[in-house]
C-alpha cells in the first residue's frame, strides 16, 4: 500500500478516442461471404471536409495492418506524407483461396479471381463512396499476397497507383509479365520491390530476376525502387522495407529540404514561383489532393531567392503568397521589399502600409513592418526622389 | 440525381464493431506529483492480454510518444506476431507541449535539473511503478527516444542499478560531457545491457558528427555485458531513419529470443553434444536468464528438435520431447503427434496409431492438422 500512496497518481480514463482502428464487416457478393476489415482514418478526419485522402489497402491485414498504420502515423506527424485512409483486409484461413493463381501465368483464377473482383469492384468503390478518398491508391502485399497485388497492374487502367511488394512470391511468369507491363504503362505508377539477404532463397532469386528485368524498363511513367535489406529474414524485412517504401513514394509531397534546395532550386532557370507552382501541381496531379504551400516554404523560397540575388522571384513569391493567403501580411511584405530594393520607395511605403492591416506571420509582425516604413520615410525625406508609380 | 445508388445497395456493408483478440490503444491521463501536473500516456497491451494470467511481459517506455508510439507499437505487434520478439507492453508519454523543458539539463553539470530532473523522476518513480502495479510487466524494460529524448535516455544509465536493460537512441542530440561519461560508465555495467544507436547519411549534420564520435566510444568498450549495435543508414534523414532503425533495434535486442532457424539448427542444435533436446532446454534457460521472463516453447522449436532427433536417431531426445509436448500442449494435436512420432521411432506401431487417432479430436496447430494425422494413420495401417 505504501508504494501506492507514495505517488498519488490519480488515474483518469479520459474519453479522447484518437484515431482508433475501426473494425467493419463487409458482406461481399463476389465472395459470397463476409470479410473483416480494419480501417484507420486520419486523426482529425472530417467527413464534411473537401480534403481528400489517399487510400492504402493492406492485404494480410491481420498482421500487416499495424506496422503500416504505425509508419503512416509517424510520417504524417511530420507532414512527410498526406494523411491517408488505411484499410486492412483480414484473410486468415481464406488466404490460400484468396491468393489462388494460375500455375502458368501467376494470375488469379477461380477463388483468386473472385477475391480480385471483390477488391476492385466492391471494396474500392465502397471506400470511394463512403470516405473522402483521393484517386491515389496504394496496395501493400507480402509473400504470396505480394504476387497477388501485381495482378492489379494488368487491368486496362491499373487499379492501384502504387505497389509495395514486400518479398513477393512471384508465381508462374508473373515477374516477367510485370516487367513487360511496366514497359508500356501510360499512367504514372510507383513500384517498390524488396527482398533481403536472409530471405527464402527461391523467393530472393526470383525477385532478383524481376529486378533485373524491371531495371531495363525505360518508361517515364514508372518510378521504381528496389531494396535488398541486410541481415533480415522473409519476415523481419517487412517493417524496414515498409518505411522505405512510404518514404520514397511520398518523396514529392515532403516539405522542401536541403537537398532539393541545393540541387534543384538554386540552379533553377526561371522565377521560383514557377518552380513551386509546378511542384505543387504535380502533388495535386499525382496524389489527387490539394496541398497549400506552407508559410515555412514561402520563407525558404525567399531565402533562396535572396541567395540567388533574384529580386524578381522575391516579388513573384510575394504575389503568389498573397494570392494563396490574401489575409496574411507575408505576400504584401515581400512585394514591398521588392519595391524597396528596386528603389521604388513610394510604392514600397504604400505596400508596407497595406501590409500593416493584415495578419501577422511569424517574424513579420506590425513592429517589424513599422520599422521598415520608418526607415523608408527617412530615406524619402533625405533624397526626395520621386518614383513613378507602377511597375 | 443520387450518385449510383444501385452500386451502394449492391453490397450491404454492416459496420459492426466486434470484439476480437486484436489490441486497441488505451489513452490515459496520469497525474504526477513529481511534475506537479498530469500527463497523457498511451498504452498498448499485447493481443490476447489476460490480466488474470501469470505471464509477465517486457515493458517498452517510449518518449516523444506523440509521434514515436505508433511506429513502435506497429513494429512490436508485427514482430511478436511472428514470434521474433516476445509480446510486450508499450507505454508512450506525450511531450509535444513540454518537450524542451522535460528533456532539459543543467548548463553547469550537464545532468537533468529542475524540470528535467522532475521528468526523470516521473518516469522512474511514478510511471514505471504505476505500470507495474496495473499491468503484468516483467523486470525487462526498454526505453526509446529520438533527438532530444534519445539523449535523455542515457541519463538512466548512470544509476547504480539502471532501470532499463535496453536503450534505443535514434539520432540523439547529445549533451556536453555525455560521450566522456558514457565512456567511463559503460565498462562498469554489470547487467546484460542492450544499446542501439542510429543515424543516417542525411541526418542533421551537427547531430551526426557527435553521434559518430559516440559510436567510436562505444566501439572501443570491452564489456561482454554490453550488447551494442550501430546503424548509419544510407539515403535516410533525421526522421526516416526511425522506421528503418526500429526493426534493427528489436532484432538486435531479441536475437536470442527468436525461434530456431535453419542456421541455428545446422550449426548449433545438430552439433550439440548432449543432443537436440538438451540444446532446447539450454536455449530456453538462457532466454529466461537473459531477459528475466519465461518463454513458452514454440511449436517451431519442437519441430526442430524432432527433426534433429530423427536425423541423428536419438530416441531419448524424442522421448523427452514427446513429454514436453504433452506438458505444454495437452489440448493440441501437437501432444498426440509427437507422442505418435516417438512410439513410431521406438517401433511400437500400435501405440503410435493410438496416439495419432486420439489426436484427431484435439485442436489443430500452426503446423499440424487432421490431414497430417490421417496420413500417419493410413501409413501405419498400410504397413500392417
Amino acid at each position: 500500500m505504501k508504494k501506492v500512496l507514495l505517488f498519488t497518481c490519480a488515474l483518469l480514463l479520459c474519453g479522447t478516442v484518437i484515431s482508433q482502428v475501426k473494425r467493419e464487416k463487409f458482406e461481399s457478393r463476389k465472395l459470397n461471404s463476409t470479410r473483416e476489415l480494419k480501417i484507420q482514418l486520419p486523426a482529425n478526419y472530417d467527413p464534411d471536409s473537401d480534403l481528400k485522402h489517399p487510400v492504402i489497402i493492406v492485404f494480410d491485414g491481420e498482421y500487416l495492418f499495424e506496422p503500416v498504420s504505425g509508419q503512416v502515423s509517424f510520417q504524417t506527424h511530420f507532414d512527410e506524407m498526406p494523411e491517408s485512409i488505411i484499410v486492412g483486409i483480414i484473410q486468415g484461413k481464406e488466404r490460400f483461396y484468396d491468393s489462388y493463381y494460375d500455375e502458368v501465368t501467376g494470375l488469379p483464377v477461380e477463388s483468386g479471381k473472385r477475391f480480385y473482383d471483390f477488391v476492385a469492384e466492391e471494396l474500392i468503390p465502397y471506400l470511394d463512396n463512403t470516405y473522402n478518398t483521393s484517386k491515389f491508391k496504394v496496395a501493400v502485399g507480402h509473400n504470396v499476397m505480394g504476387n497477388f497485388i501485381n495482378s492489379f497492374l494488368f487491368s486496362e487502367t491499373p487499379v492501384f497507383e502504387a505497389y509495395i511488394n514486400l518479398s513477393p512470391d512471384f508465381k508462374g511468369s508473373m515477374g516477367v509479365n510485370v516487367a513487360k507491363r511496366l514497359d508500356y504503362l501510360k499512367e504514372e505508377i510507383f513500384y517498390y520491390l524488396a527482398t533481403s539477404d536472409g530471405d527464402i532463397s527461391s523467393i530472393n532469386k526470383s525477385i532478383h530476376q524481376t529486378d533485373t528485368d524491371i531495371k531495363l524498363v525505360n518508361n517515364q511513367a514508372l518510378t521504381y525502387y528496389f531494396d535488398e535489406l541486410k541481415g533480415d529474414s522473409h519476415y523481419t524485412l517487412v517493417t524496414g522495407a515498409l518505411s522505405k517504401a512510404m518514404d520514397k513514394i511520398f518523396e514529392l509531397y515532403k516539405p522542401l529540404d536541403e537537398k532539393e534546395i541545393e540541387e534543384k532550386i538554386m540552379p533553377y532557370e526561371g522565377t521560383l514561383d514557377d518552380y513551386i507552382t509546378d511542384r505543387y501541381d504535380r502533388i495535386d496531379d499525382l496524389f489527387g489532393i490539394f496541398k497549400p504551400i506552407s508559410e515555412e516554404e514561402f520563407e525558404k523560397l525567399i531565402e533562396v531567392a535572396n541567395r540567388r540575388e533574384d529580386l524578381e522571384s522575391v516579388y513573384k513569391i510575394g504575389k503568389l503568397a498573397n494570392k494563396q493567403n490574401p489575409k496574411s501580411a507575408f505576400g504584401t511584405y515581400y512585394m514591398a521589399l521588392h519595391a524597396e530594393k528596386s528603389g521604388k520607395t513610394k510604392k514600397a511605403v504604400k505596400l508596407y502600409e497595406s501590409a500593416l492591416v493584415l495578419e501577422d506571420m511569424s517574424h513579420i509582425d506590425k513592429d517589424f513592418i513599422m520599422a521598415h516604413i520608418e526607415g523608408l520615410n527617412l530615406v524619402e525625406d533625405d533624397t526626395e526622389i520621386e518614383e513613378p508609380d507602377g511597375e | 440525381m443520387l450518385p449510383d445508388m444501385t452500386k451502394v445497395i449492391v453490397f450491404l456493408v454492416c459496420a459492426l464493431t466486434f470484439n476480437s483478440l486484436a489490441s486497441q490503444v488505451i489513452y490515459e491521463t496520469i497525474a504526477s506529483s513529481k511534475l506537479g501536473e498530469s500527463r497523457e500516456i498511451k498504452i498498448q497491451l499485447p493481443r490476447g492480454y489476460d490480466p488474470e494470467s501469470n505471464i509477465l511481459y517486457p515493458l517498452i517506455v517510449v518518449m516523444d510518444g506523440d509521434y514515436m508510439f505508433e511506429p513502435i507499437i506497429g513494429n512490436v505487434d508485427y514482430h511478436s506476431y511472428w514470434g521474433d520478439m516476445p509480446k510486450s507492453i508499450v507505454v508512450g508519454i506525450n511531450q509535444s507541449e513540454t518537450r524542451e523543458s522535460d528533456l532539459s539539463y543543467s548548463d553547469e553539470t550537464y545532468f537533468p535539473s529542475n524540470e528535467g530532473s522532475q521528468f526523470y523522476e516521473f518516469i522512474g518513480m511514478e510511471l514505471i511503478p504505476y505500470m507495474n502495479d496495473k499491468y503484468l510487466t516483467s523486470e525487462f524494460r526498454i526505453i526509446v527516444g529520438h533527438d532530444l529524448s534519445a539523449n535523455f535516455l542515457n541519463f538512466y544509465l548512470f544509476k547504480d542499478k539502471p532501470l532499463f536493460r535496453g536503450y534505443i537512441a535514434f539520432s540523439p542530440d547529445i549533451s556536453p560531457e555525455m560521450n566522456n561519461r558514457l565512456g567511463e560508465r559503460l565498462p562498469t555495467l554489470e547487467e546484460e545491457t542492450f544499446y542501439y544507436l542510429a543515424t543516417g547519411d542525411n541526418d542533421v549534420s551537427s547531430l551526426k558528427q557527435d553521434i559518430l564520435k559516440l559510436n567510436a566510444t562505444f566501439a572501443g568498450i570491452e564489456n561482454p555485458k554490453l550488447n551494442y549495435r550501430f546503424d548509419n543508414f544510407e539515403d535516410a534523414d533525421h526522421y526516416s531513419l526511425v522506421g528503418l532503425g526500429i526493426p534493427k533495434a528489436i532484432n538486435e535486442i531479441f536475437g536470442l529470443y527468436k525461434p530456431i532457424n535453419r542456421k541455428e539448427y545446422d550449426e548449433k542444435m545438430l552439433t550439440f553434444e548432449e543432443g537436440p533436446y538438451e540444446y532446447l532446454m539450454k536455449k530456453y534457460e538462457d532466454i529466461e536468464f537473459f531477459y528475466g521472463f519465461e518463454k513458452k516453447v514454440v511449436e517451431n522449436d519442437i519441430r526442430a528438435v524432432a527433426a534433429a532427433a530423427r536425423k541423428t536417431g536419438n530416441l531419448d531426445a524424442m522421448k523427452d520431447l514427446s513429454r514436453l509436448a504433452d506438458k505444454e500442449y495437452s489440448e493440441s494435436m501437437i501432444s498426440a503427434y509427437y507422442a505418435g512420432l516417438y512410439y513410431e521411432m521406438d517401433g511400437n506401431l500400435k501405440k503410435a496409431l493410438q496416439n495419432y487417432q486420439s489426436g484427431l479430436l484435439l485442436e489443430e496447430s500452426q503446423f499440424i492438422n487432421k490431414d497430417m494425422l490421417l496420413d500417419k494413420i493410413y501409413d501405419i495401417q498400410d504397413k500392417n
